[in-house]
């Protein structure tokens, strides 16, 4: 099952910065309804919303899975979709990690102590993406 | 689950000389809970890959937003044209969140064959997609 809360966090360690913009990540949920599954569309999980330096991380917003959700919640599983746009003179790997919070999003896992979901190795530009069913 | 929207890719991996086809085939016998009862399909799937060098070699798109299978199990045949000596590729289970636009793969290959040196390898390997309906 997917957490009640969570958030992706992104790091990047690829020696370069990383434009706004330039990493998203999209899923397909599932859950039961009336005891047979059924899909989501695809949503936005993840997208980068400013610069992310060499070194450095970003969490994405809180995601909302509780059965009070405006999406009435309560979704099963996923198949997530990792992507980023590497930059030139990249050397190294960009990273997500799946955070949990079990009080509505006040607290969470420290900073890149959450599940790693994917790492992306780079060593050149360009478009990458690799996919991941969630939960882990 | 099955992901709502994905397909297969042939990699080569070795091939010792000149040109060829790997025709796989891929026959599936898929599941899912209706009102908490696992539930087979009535008949089996199949579908062909045609993987060639200079050709296709991606599976058509499996659309599963209707059927919404939860898993499969896969049996995979392979029938190599007569000009290879010796041939080995593996499949990739990739996945579309935009409905078939885009897709990305997953990290583990479904199946990593041996190198074939004969032109005929019937059921290449079996494997299963999909997962636990607890855990997504």
């Amino acid at each position: 099952m997917l957490p009640k809360t969570y958030r992706l966090r992104l790091e990047n360690e690829t020696g370069q910065t990383l434009p706004s913009g330039d990493a998203v990540v999209t899923s397909n949920r599932w859950r039961y309804a009336s005891g047979t599954p059924s899909f989501d569309s695809e949503r936005t999980e993840y997208s980068l919303t400013s610069d992310l330096s060499d070194g450095s991380s970003d969490a994405g917003a809180t995601r909302d899975n509780s059965s009070g959700a405006a999406d009435g919640g309560l979704w099963v599983g996923g198949w997530f979709v990792f992507e980023v746009d590497a930059p030139a003179s990249v050397s190294g790997y960009y990273a997500w990690y799946l955070e949990v919070s079990t009080d509505g999003g006040s607290t969470w896992d420290d900073a890149l102590s959450g599940v790693p979901v994917v790492r992306i190795d780079v060593s050149s530009s360009g478009l990458v993406r690799r996919s991941r069913r969630l939960p882990v | 689950m099955l992901p709502k929207t994905w397909r297969i890719h042939c990699e080569e991996l070795y091939r010792s000389a000149g040109s060829y086809y790997i025709h796989a085939r891929l026959t599936m016998i898929r599941w899912r809970y209706v009102d908490g009862v696992r539930t087979y399909d009535d008949t089996e799937h199949t579908f062909d890959i045609d993987c060639t060098p200079a050709g296709s070699v991606y599976s058509a798109t499996q659309d599963n937003s209707s059927d919404k299978w939860q898993g499969a199990d896969v049996v995979v045949e392979g029938r190599g044209e007569a000009s290879f000596n010796t041939i080995q590729f593996r499949l990739w289970l990739e996945v579309s969140t935009d409905g078939g636009t885009t897709f990305a793969r997953m990290p583990i290959p479904l199946l990593y064959t041996p190198r074939f040196t004969s032109a005929s390898f019937t059921e290449v390997g079996r494997f299963a997609i999909g997962g636990d309906p607890c855990l997504g």
